[in-house]
């Protein structure tokens, strides 16, 4: 069975990048959302194996959108995204519990290998 | 830090990651009179108003290289360029913030929109200007560096 993904980032670009990588692969997107807000509906409803989480989104912004699915599922899988990525954006990922933040344009690679490492840690 | 410098190269580098054509850093200033604007702005130690003027030609190679869809949608066109603005941006200031060590954050760009935001208390600006086989862009910077920047000797 396919893992389901969700993908929650306002440019249509990522979602298309990410749609066409993950297409005939073991990975399907179940869900997109442009906001915070929307994402956080998606992720109680469709309750995905992996999240993909744009930082810079109008309202709730990413790591806010995280924060609130890590309070509400201590394990879900998330994959932080950004066209920022500094050291100090990364120590602030890592000190909310996350362990990947890809920067932006993905590649499909690393991506999958994101993906393997994080379905990884259920084994 | 030559802030200029590290500018014109990240943005060099990261556009032809996003759209898969190289675009040169131009000798001259530009002046493009028929262009669409996307504005972002950072906020923090590097505070700066970024305006990208993009001859249409080039737009339309940029949304080509992105694989743009549904470009019917109006909504659509601008989200594509606000996201190559994103992200081209994006790299420049992860490496002006790795450099100073110091924290800065983007905005949401905003498209066709000129003087889109307030300038207030930028002290410094500089003009760039890229050059591509489909089209020219041009960058104007206006920003205030609050860090301390230890050079290597």
């Amino acid at each position: 069975m396919a893992h389901s993904v969700l993908v929650v980032d306002d440019s249509p670009f990522v979602y298309h990048q990410i749609k066409d990588m993950v297409e005939g692969s073991e990975y399907e997107i179940v869900g997109s959302a442009k906001s915070g807000e929307e994402g956080l509906e998606l992720f109680r409803s469709l309750n995905p194996d992996l999240i993909i989480l744009d930082i810079i989104m109008p309202g709730i912004d990413g790591l806010e959108t995280a924060e609130i699915m890590l309070r509400e599922d201590p394990n879900v899988k998330i994959v932080m995204l950004s066209s920022l990525f500094d050291s100090n954006l990364l120590d602030e990922v890592k000190k909310m519990g996350l362990r990947f933040l890809l920067p932006k344009p993905i590649e499909k690679d690393v991506l999958f290998a994101t993906f393997e490492m994080l379905l990884g840690d259920e084994k | 830090m030559n802030v200029p410098h590290v500018f014109a190269s990240s943005i060099a580098l990261a556009a032809k990651k996003v759209v898969g054509f190289s675009m040169a850093e131009c000798n001259r200033q530009l002046v493009i009179s028929n262009a669409e604007v996307i504005t972002i702005q950072s906020k923090g130690s590097f505070a700066s108003t970024m305006e990208f003027r993009l001859e249409l030609s080039l737009v339309e190679a940029i949304l080509k290289g992105m694989k743009a869809r549904q470009l019917e949608d109006p909504g659509m066109r601008e989200s594509y360029l606000a996201e190559f603005v994103n992200i081209i941006s994006g790299h420049a200031l992860t490496a002006i913030n790795n450099a100073t060590e110091e924290i800065s954050r983007l905005t949401v760009p905003r498209v066709g929109k000129e003087n889109a935001y307030e300038k207030q208390g930028l002290s410094d600006k500089f003009d760039t200007c890229f050059t591509s086989e489909y089209g020219k862009m041009e960058v104007l910077i206006e920003y205030s560096l609050n860090a301390v920047v230890y050079e290597l000797t």
